[in-house]
C-alpha cells in the first residue's frame, strides 16, 4: 500500500521534491515502526494524505501563470462592474449573438448533422424504380411488394428491407370519437429503425399473415393522450368503428411515426405485383461498405428495370440545406456585428485607462502580460454573455421552431450537449475577436507620453473615422433589416383588414357527422343539435351549413334568374347560419323558419350573383330555378359577397369571378337526408364566455354517436392559409429587431468612445466658455452625420433588396415609400437618442480635471 | 525587502537558522516538535519550503542517497541572505509589537 501512496505524492511535485519527501517519510516511518508498527502505518497514511492535499492546494494557489490568471480574472471583474451600463450593453449584445448562434447550431444539428435519429443512419436508403415516361418526363415510383420480397433475398446488399404505407384515416369511437391516421408497416420496419417498444412487443412475421388476427401498436404520445399512460394498455384495444383491434405494444417517445397507430401492412393480393400503387414505399438498410450506387446497379440488373437507391440522410440534409444556409448566413452576420460592437465598447472603456495601464507597464508588466490581462477581461465578459445567450436560446427555442419555416427532420430540435459544447467552443474565437484589437491597441502604452500628456497619434484620427464608418454601416444594415420586418408587418395588417364580407371573430365552428342510423336518425339528430345548442346560455345564434363552406371547397350549380343560367357556388343552410356569420345585408333579410317551412322560399344571394342574375333591378322578391329543377325559389335577401376562403387571393384555375356568385338555399334541419358532414356555426352573445368545448359537449349529448372534427374559433379559421405569412413575419421581424438593437448598441458604444477620447478637447472648449449644452450637441452632431448617411444608403439598399421578398407581401409594394421613409426616420431618431445618452457624459466633464489629465 | 512571513514560515526559518547545515525534512520537523511542541506534517513543511524557495529566501542542496530512505537523497535547505534579512525583520516586528504588552511574559 505504501507504494501506491508514494505514487500519489508525485502529483504536483518535482522529481527531486518527491524523492526527498518520500525519503523523509520512510526515515520517520522506520523510527516509529520500532515502537509500534500499527501506529506507524496509521501515521504514514495520515502524512501521505496531508501531503497530497497540500500539493493540490499549492497547485491552485501558487504557480506563476495560474496565480496571475486568478489575479487577472478578479481584476477584470472589478473593472467591468465599475461601469455597469456599458458592461450590461456589451453582455446583452454578445448574448444576443451567441443565443442566435446556439439556436442555429441546434437547427443545423437536427436537420443536417443528425436528421435521422436512428442507429447508423448513413446506411438507410429509399428504394425507387423508374416509372414509365409521361409527358416526356421520366419519373420514379415505388416498387411492388413482389419487388420487396426479391430485394430481401439480396442479403449481400441489404441487412434489412422494409415497407410502409399510409391510408385514409379510420374512425375510432372510444375513448374519443375521432379519425386516426394509421401507418402500416412490414414486420422489419421497426427493427430497421432501432425501435423497441417500451411496453409489450413489436410486430413479427406472423402479424403479416393475412389470416392472422389484426393487431396495433400505438405511439407514445397517443398512449399518454388517450390511454392515460396506463401500463396495462397492452390488454386494451384500439376501438375502430369496424371493430376493436388489440394493442400489442407502445412505441418509445423518441420515435415519431407521425401517426398515432401502427399496424401490419397487408396488401390485397391484387396489389402484390403492382408498382407505384400508392400504398407501399420501400426502405432498406445497406450492409457495411455497400454504396447506394453499387446497390442500384446490381438491383437494376436483377429486376430488369432502373432502380434508384437514395441515401435518406443525404436527402434530409439536402432538403434543409437552403433554409439552413440562409439562416446560418444571417446569424453569422449578426454575430459579426455583435462582436464588432463589443470590441468598440471595450475600446471606448479602455481609452480612459491609459494611465492605469502605463503604471502597470512601468512596474514591470510586459506587453504580453497586459494583452493577457485584457483578453481575460474579454473572457470575463464572454462567459456571462454565453450563459445568458444559451439560456435565451433554450427558452425561446420552442417558439422559434413553431414560427420558422418548416424544416425537414425526424429529430427533435433541442439544445443537446453537442450544441452546448459547440457554442462554448465558439467562446474562444469570440473572445479573441472581441478582445484582440482593443488589447493590442491599448497595450501599446508609452510610459512617459501617456502620463505626461495625451497620446496623440495618427491612429486617433483614424479611429474617429473608423467609428463613424462603423455607425454608418450598421445603420444601413439595420435599415434594410427593419424595412423587411416593417413590410411584413404591414402585410399582416393588410391581410387582417381585408373585408371578408362577414365577421369571423368570435365564431365557433365545428364539423359534425352522426355515425349511425338512417336518414331519419340523421335528421332527428340535427334538429336535436340545433335545439340543444340554441338552448345554451351564451349562444346568440346557431345554424348549419352543408359542404364545409368555411374551408375551401366548392359546389357549383347553375342558377337561372332573368337571363341565362349563371354558374354559382351553392350552399344549403339552416336559418341561423347567416345570422351567425353576420354578413352585411344589402337588401331584404335573412331567412327564418317560416320561409323554410313554406316551400321554395328563403333564398339569399350575394350581391354579385344578384347583379348577374337580375341585371335589370332588385333581386329581392324575384324567383330563380336551380339547375334542371323547375321549382321556383324566391329570394328574400341580398348580402355582400363572402370570402369564405379567407383574405388571401384564391389560387384556382378558371374564372375567379364565379366564386363571388353565391347562393344560399334554405334547408330544414329535420328534413335533412344527408350522409356527409355538416358544419355547425355558433355566434356567442357579446361578452359571453362560451368555449368550443361546451358547444362540442352539447353536440355529443344529443344521443346518437357523432364524429366531431375541425373544432375552431373564428380567429383560427384562416390560420392555415396565412401560416406561411405569419412564419415569415416572425423570421424577418426577429432579424429586423436584432439588427435594430445591435445598431443602437454600436452607436451607443462608438459615441461613448468618442466622448472619453475627446475629454481633453471638451475640457479645453468648456474652459474657453462653451456651455455643456453646446458640447453635447457637438457630440451628437458628429454621430448624427454618419447615422443619416447610413440611413440614406440603407434606404437605397432596402429598396433594392426588398424585391427578393416581393412574393411574401400582400397589398404592399416592396419599395413602399411610406414604409421606407418611416423606417429611416425611426432609425435616425432613435440612433440620435443612442448617441445623446453617452454624449450627456461630455457635459459632465469638469474642465479642470480634463485639462489636467491631458 | 518587505516579504511578509507567516507564523509557520517564521518557525520554519528559525528552525533552519538553528539547524544550519543539517536542515532537511526530518530534522526540521524534529526541531519544531522539540522547541514548540507542534507536530507539523511533512506536507506543510514542504509546501512552506517550496514557497520560500520561490521567493528566494532559502536555497537547497542535495545529499547522498541512503539505504534507510529507500535509496533516496536528502534535500538540505539553508537560509539565503535575503531569508536571513526577512527573518530578522519579521522577528523584530514581533518584538516591537510585543514590547510593553502586559501579560505576555510567563
Amino acid at each position: 500500500m505504501r507504494i501506491f501512496l508514494k505514487q500519489l505524492l508525485r502529483i504536483g511535485r518535482s522529481h527531486i521534491d518527491h524523492a526527498a519527501l518520500v525519503g523523509d517519510l520512510d526515515e520517520e516511518y522506520e523510527r516509529r515502526r520500532a515502537q509500534s508498527p500499527a501506529a506507524a502505518t496509521r501515521w504514514y497514511l495520515r502524512e501521505t494524505i496531508s501531503a497530497f492535499l497540500y500539493a493540490l492546494r499549492d497547485l491552485t494557489h501558487l504557480g506563476g501563470a495560474l496565480g496571475e490568471a486568478r489575479q487577472d480574472v478578479r481584476y477584470g471583474v472589478r473593472q467591468l462592474t465599475r461601469q455597469v451600463g456599458s458592461t450590461g450593453v456589451a453582455v446583452v449584445t454578445l448574448a444576443l449573438g451567441i443565443g442566435a448562434v446556439t439556436a442555429i447550431f441546434s437547427v443545423i444539428d437536427a436537420t443536417m448533422l443528425r436528421p435521422l435519429p436512428y442507429p447508423a443512419p448513413h446506411e438507410l436508403v429509399d428504394i425507387l424504380v423508374d416509372a414509365p415516361v409521361m409527358n416526356g418526363r421520366a419519373g420514379r415510383m415505388s416498387p411492388s411488394m413482389e419487388d420487396l420480397e426479391r430485394l430481401r433475398e439480396s442479403t449481400d446488399l441489404f441487412s434489412t428491407v422494409a415497407g410502409w404505407g399510409s391510408g385514409p384515416r379510420e374512425l375510432v369511437t372510444h375513448p374519443e370519437t375521432e379519425r386516426l391516421s394509421i401507418l402500416r408497416v412490414t414486420h422489419d420496419y421497426l427493427p430497421m429503425h432501432g425501435v423497441r417498444p417500451v411496453l409489450g412487443r413489436s410486430l413479427d412475421q406472423r402479424d403479416m399473415d393475412p389470416g392472422a388476427p389484426m393487431v396495433a401498436l400505438i405511439s407514445h404520445a397517443h398512449w399518454q393522450l388517450r390511454y392515460g399512460g396506463r401500463t396495462d394498455v397492452v390488454n386494451e384495444f384500439v376501438r375502430f368503428d369496424t371493430g376493436p383491434v388489440p394493442i400489442v405494444g407502445v412505441l418509445p417517445a423518441w420515435f415519431k411515426p407521425r401517426t398515432p397507430v401502427l399496424q401490419p401492412l397487408r396488401l390485397p393480393a391484387s396489389f402484390h405485383a403492382l408498382r407505384g400503387s400508392g400504398r407501399l414505399s420501400v426502405q432498406a438498410r445497406l450492409q457495411d461498405d455497400v454504396t447506394p450506387e453499387r446497390a442500384a446497379e446490381r438491383l437494376s440488373a436483377q429486376l430488369g428495370v432502373g432502380v434508384t437507391v437514395r441515401s435518406r440522410a443525404n436527402k434530409a440534409s439536402a432538403d434543409a440545406r437552403t433554409t439552413v444556409t440562409i439562416l446560418g448566413a444571417a446569424v453569422a452576420l449578426i454575430v459579426l456585428i455583435a462582436c464588432v460592437n463589443v470590441a468598440g465598447l471595450l475600446l471606448a472603456r479602455g481609452a480612459n485607462r491609459h494611465s492605469e495601464l502605463a503604471v502597470r507597464a512601468s512596474l514591470g508588466a510586459s506587453r504580453i502580460r497586459l494583452i493577457r490581462q485584457m483578453l481575460t477581461e474579454s473572457l470575463v465578459l464572454a462567459v456571462p454573455a454565453a450563459a445568458l445567450g444559451m439560456t435565451l436560446a433554450w427558452a425561446t427555442l420552442d417558439i422559434l421552431i413553431a414560427n420558422l419555416p418548416l424544416l425537414p427532420t425526424d429529430s427533435p430540435i433541442t439544445l443537446n450537449m453537442g450544441v452546448l459544447c459547440a457554442t462554448i467552443a465558439l467562446l474562444i474565437p469570440v473572445t479573441l475577436l472581441v478582445g484582440l484589437v482593443p488589447a493590442l491597441r491599448l497595450s501599446r502604452v508609452q510610459f512617459s507620453q501617456t502620463l505626461a500628456r495625451r497620446n496623440r497619434s495618427g491612429g486617433e484620427a483614424l479611429s474617429t473615422r473608423g467609428g463613424q464608418w462603423l455607425i454608418a454601416i450598421e445603420v444601413a444594415l439595420a435599415v434594410v433589416m427593419v424595412t423587411g420586418a416593417a413590410l411584413m408587418l404591414r402585410t399582416v395588417a393588410r391581410i387582417n383588414a381585408v373585408d371578408l364580407g362577414f365577421e369571423p371573430s368570435g365564431l365557433i365552428t365545428m364539423q359534425v357527422l352522426p355515425l349511425d342510423g338512417d336518414g331519419l336518425a340523421h335528421a332527428n339528430y340535427y334538429s336535436g343539435l340545433l335545439r340543444n345548442v340554441r338552448a345554451l346560455p351564451g349562444v346568440e345564434t346557431a345554424g348549419l351549413v352543408d359542404d364545409v363552406p368555411l374551408v375551401v371547397s366548392f359546389k357549383f350549380a347553375l342558377v337561372t334568374g332573368a337571363g341565362a343560367p349563371l354558374p354559382t357556388i351553392a350552399y344549403r343552410s339552416t336559418p341561423g347560419y347567416l345570422d351567425s356569420l353576420n354578413p352585411r345585408l344589402r337588401a331584404g333579410r335573412f331567412p327564418s323558419e317560416d320561409d323554410v317551412r313554406g316551400q321554395a322560399g328563403g333564398v339569399v344571394v350575394s350581391e354579385s350573383a344578384a347583379r348577374r342574375l337580375f341585371p335589370d333591378g332588385a333581386a329581392v322578391g324575384r324567383e330563380i330555378t336551380h339547375g334542371k329543377d323547375p321549382r321556383p325559389w324566391s329570394i328574400v335577401g341580398v348580402i355582400a359577397d363572402l370570402r369564405h376562403e379567407g383574405p388571401l387571393p384564391l389560387d384556382v384555375p378558371g374564372d375567379s369571378a364565379m366564386y363571388t356568385s353565391q347562393v344560399f338555399f334554405p334547408m330544414e334541419a329535420d328534413a335533412l337526408n344527408v350522409k356527409a358532414p355538416m358544419t355547425l356555426v355558433v355566434r356567442p352573445k357579446p361578452g359571453a364566455s362560451l368555449t368550443p368545448d361546451v358547444v362540442k359537449q352539447a353536440a355529443t349529448s344529443v344521443g346518437p354517436r357523432v364524429l366531431i372534427e375541425r373544432v375552431r374559433t373564428g380567429d383560427q379559421l384562416f390560420g392555415a392559409n396565412i401560416l406561411e405569412t405569419r412564419q415569415r413575419t416572425w423570421l424577418l421581424g426577429m432579424l429586423g429587431g436584432l439588427g435594430f438593437v445591435l445598431a443602437l448598441a454600436g452607436i451607443f458604444g462608438t459615441t461613448a468612445y468618442a466622448v472619453t477620447r475627446r475629454t481633453g478637447e471638451i475640457g479645453v472648449r468648456m474652459a474657453f466658455g462653451a456651455r455643456p449644452g453646446q458640447v453635447v450637441r457637438t457630440m451628437v452632431r458628429d454621430a448624427a452625420l454618419p447615422i443619416v448617411l447610413g440611413a440614406v444608403v440603407g434606404l437605397g439598399m432596402a429598396a433594392y433588396a426588398m424585391r427578393s421578398i416581393e412574393s411574401f407581401l400582400f397589398q404592399v409594394a416592396p419599395a413602399d415609400p411610406a414604409t421606407l421613409i418611416g423606417v429611416a426616420a425611426l432609425l435616425v431618431m432613435v440612433g440620435s437618442l443612442a448617441a445623446w445618452i453617452p454624449a450627456m457624459r461630455a457635459a459632465r466633464v469638469d474642465p479642470i480635471t480634463a485639462l489636467r489629465s491631458h | 525587502m518587505g516579504d511578509y512571513l507567516g507564523e509557520f514560515e517564521q518557525l520554519v526559518l528559525l528552525a533552519l537558522a538553528r539547524l544550519g547545515d543539517d536542515a532537511y525534512g526530518v530534522t526540521i520537523r524534529d526541531t519544531l516538535l522539540e522547541r514548540t511542541g507542534r507536530e507539523a506534517s511533512f506536507g506543510a513543511i514542504y509546501s512552506t519550503l517550496r514557497r520560500m524557495e520561490q521567493k528566494g529566501l532559502v536555497v537547497a542542496t542535495m545529499g547522498e542517497p541512503e539505504a534507510v530512505r529507500g535509496g533516496r537523497a536528502k534535500k538540505f535547505v539553508a537560509l539565503t541572505p535575503r531569508g536571513k534579512a526577512a527573518l530578522r525583520e519579521s522577528h523584530s516586528a514581533v518584538v516591537r509589537m510585543a514590547e510593553g504588552v502586559a501579560g505576555l511574559k510567563r
